[in-house]
């Protein structure tokens, strides 16, 4: 009796995890199909499918993804599944620089590469 | 008959440009280099722009003349005409008056040539031979290949290739007026070609395309770099609009309660509003207003208003709400959502609440851009829907308070080369994600763990 007990819950939790499983594959057949999705992109001027928008910056999701992306599906609990800790910080977290300083680091890294 | 247009002659065509920068009530912080954390001097820009550029960037006086080289090309396009849009005021139904400036006019189909000309034109003088910069549609980059075809310049532009397969008229556009127009990420950098060997199908991005145009001129004594937005004397040369519009407005004997115009980058916005920013901070009363896209709808707003704190730059947690329902996301950090491409002067006017900053969600501008050309006939650009919707709303506010206004606008751009975007959102392509209601439940738990805002 015991035994069986036992292997019941066995049964209960294998299935469990396998429901698990399915649902988490359903969810990332679900997520992927977002890639083919368009939005027009403030930046670009031009529509962009999703599948841009989440490697646009270096292989890494463009900074204002959640933001366009928000109202159309829940980007925001899709990229934190996807993205480690520091990928996401690195993306949402840090504090932007603006145009004109990005330029400037440009030039500096061209320049400093030129010495070398 | 009712007069639509309001015309300048060419002898009434403002002389000089404006210069805010000798109005602002408290001084901007200066850009810092990133390396020194210093204030950037004229020697630290001078291996990307030329020193009259420059010189410009960093002018302190009020106005600036406006050279007669530059001149004899704005005239091929300038005065542009200031118009009142009786069609769509008829459909508003509002007590409101709408004039807007048609920016759309020029060769280019944008407000874009007014900086393009005269940045081609100091280019020139200083001796430089060859351009280069980036662009994402090509508005930018088909503007500077004009100008610089007018002053026997060489144009390059990195296009950023995912608009490069998709845009195919505005690179014939550059190409036509004689410019180079590359896909970025490119095999003619060492950026593009580092880019191509980990990823040869990269579709690019405007922070590659930036890095292709600079190295592709730093180092070459006759080449400098152009850009179309965000610097001082970008804005600078773009305020020939509103002044054009504050002479026509008073010829009619009008005054606008409200001013309007749409902040990618900041200088169509610029264009139109700086003169009459100058106007509010010698005591008019005058609402000045910055559209910008947001794709987040907050829910105690109106049905298309939305914050505008990442313009600011001034808010360090804001919250997002997803779906348009109760979907509230865990808060975000402002930085990560900042749009860092505009114009210092316009962020600053903002947390100097001279300018107030709205934004529209793309649907509902999209909708407007639309009724606008069913009623005016002009199509706008779908940068323009935003100042658009932005007149829209005013009109509802007016409507509610049973106020009557006089509402200016920057009609920035025609959209003849962006119907590609008006067939995605004609054909329901934009928006119509029927999106099965388990995925969201799902989104839900998962973002059940993550603190609410």
């Amino acid at each position: 009796m015991r035994h069986n007990k036992r292997f019941e819950f066995e049964v209960l939790s294998a299935r469990s995890e396998l429901q698990t499983r399915n649902n988490l594959l359903d969810w990332i057949h679900a997520m992927e199909k977002y890639d083919n999705l368009e939005i027009r992109c403030p930046r670009l001027g031009g529509e962009v499918t999703f599948a841009y928008c989440k490697r646009e910056n270096g292989g890494l999701p463009c900074p204002r993804s959640i933001r366009c992306w928000s109202i159309y599906f829940p980007v925001e609990s899709y990229l934190r599944e996807k993205l480690t800790e520091d990928e996401w910080d690195n993306c949402f977290n840090q504090q932007p620089r603006d145009k004109i300083a990005s330029i400037f680091e440009i030039v500096e890294k061209l320049k400093n590469k030129r010495q070398v | 008959m009712k007069q639509v247009k309001v015309l300048l002659t060419e002898e009434e065509i403002p002389r000089q440009w404006y210069n805010i920068l000798a109005d602002l009530p408290t001084p901007m912080s200066p850009p810092l280099h990133p390396g020194t954390g210093k204030p950037l001097g004229p020697d630290d820009m001078a291996a990307i722009f030329p020193m009259n550029l420059i010189e410009q960037e960093m002018c302190p006086d009020r106005w600036v003349d406006i050279p007669e080289e530059v001149m004899e090309k704005y005239l091929l396009w300038r005065p542009s005409p200031l118009s009142r849009a009786y069609n769509f005021e008829k459909l508003l139904d509002a007590p409101v008056k709408i004039y807007y400036k048609n920016e759309g006019y020029s060769p280019a189909g944008s407000h874009k040539p007014n900086t393009a000309v005269a940045q081609a034109y100091y280019n020139k003088v200083f001796g430089i031979k060859k351009i280069s910069t980036e662009t994402g549609a090509g508005q930018w980059g088909s503007a500077l290949s004009m100008a610089c075809q007018m002053f026997g310049l060489e144009c390059r532009v990195f296009m950023v290739r995912v608009s490069y397969d998709q845009k195919p008229y505005r690179r014939l556009m550059m190409q036509t007026w004689g410019a180079d127009c590359f896909p970025s990420p490119s095999t003619l950098t060492e950026t593009g070609r580092k880019i191509l060997a980990e990823n040869p199908d990269s579709p690019g991005s405007l922070g590659i395309a930036i890095s292709e145009a600079i190295e592709d001129m730093i180092g070459d004594e006759n080449a400098r770099y152009s850009l179309g937005s965000v610097l001082n004397h970008v804005l600078l040369h773009q305020t020939i609009v509103g002044q054009e519009a504050q002479k026509q407005m008073e010829k009619i004997g009008e005054y606008p309660d409200v001013v309007i115009g749409c902040a990618g980058g900041g200088s169509n916005f610029a264009g139109l509003c700086l003169p009459f920013v100058r106007d509010k901070i010698h005591g008019k009363d005058i609402s000045i207003i910055a559209a910008e896209p947001a794709s987040c709808p907050t829910i105690t707003r109106g049905p298309f208003a939305y914050d505008f704190g990442d313009l600011a730059m001034t808010t360090p947690l804001l919250p997002m709400h997803s779906l348009g329902h109760d979907f509230v996301p865990a808060p975000i950090h402002a930085g990560g959502l900042r749009y860092h491409g505009m114009a210092p002067i316009i962020s600053h006017l903002v947390k100097e609440n001279i300018i107030e900053g709205r934004a529209y969600h793309q649907l509902e501008t999209f909708d407007l851009g639309v009724k606008w050309a069913r009623t005016e006939g002009f199509i706008p650009a779908p940068e323009t829907h935003h100042a658009i919707a932005a007149v829209a709303d005013e009109a509802r506010r007016a409507k509610e308070e049973g106020k009557e206004k006089v509402i200016l606008f920057n009609w920035s751009g025609h959209g003849l080369v962006d119907l590609a975007s008006y067939d995605a959102y004609l054909s329901g392509k934009l928006f119509n994600y029927d999106l099965p209601e388990e995925v969201i439940t799902r989104a839900k738990e998962t973002l059940a763990q993550y603190p609410k805002p």
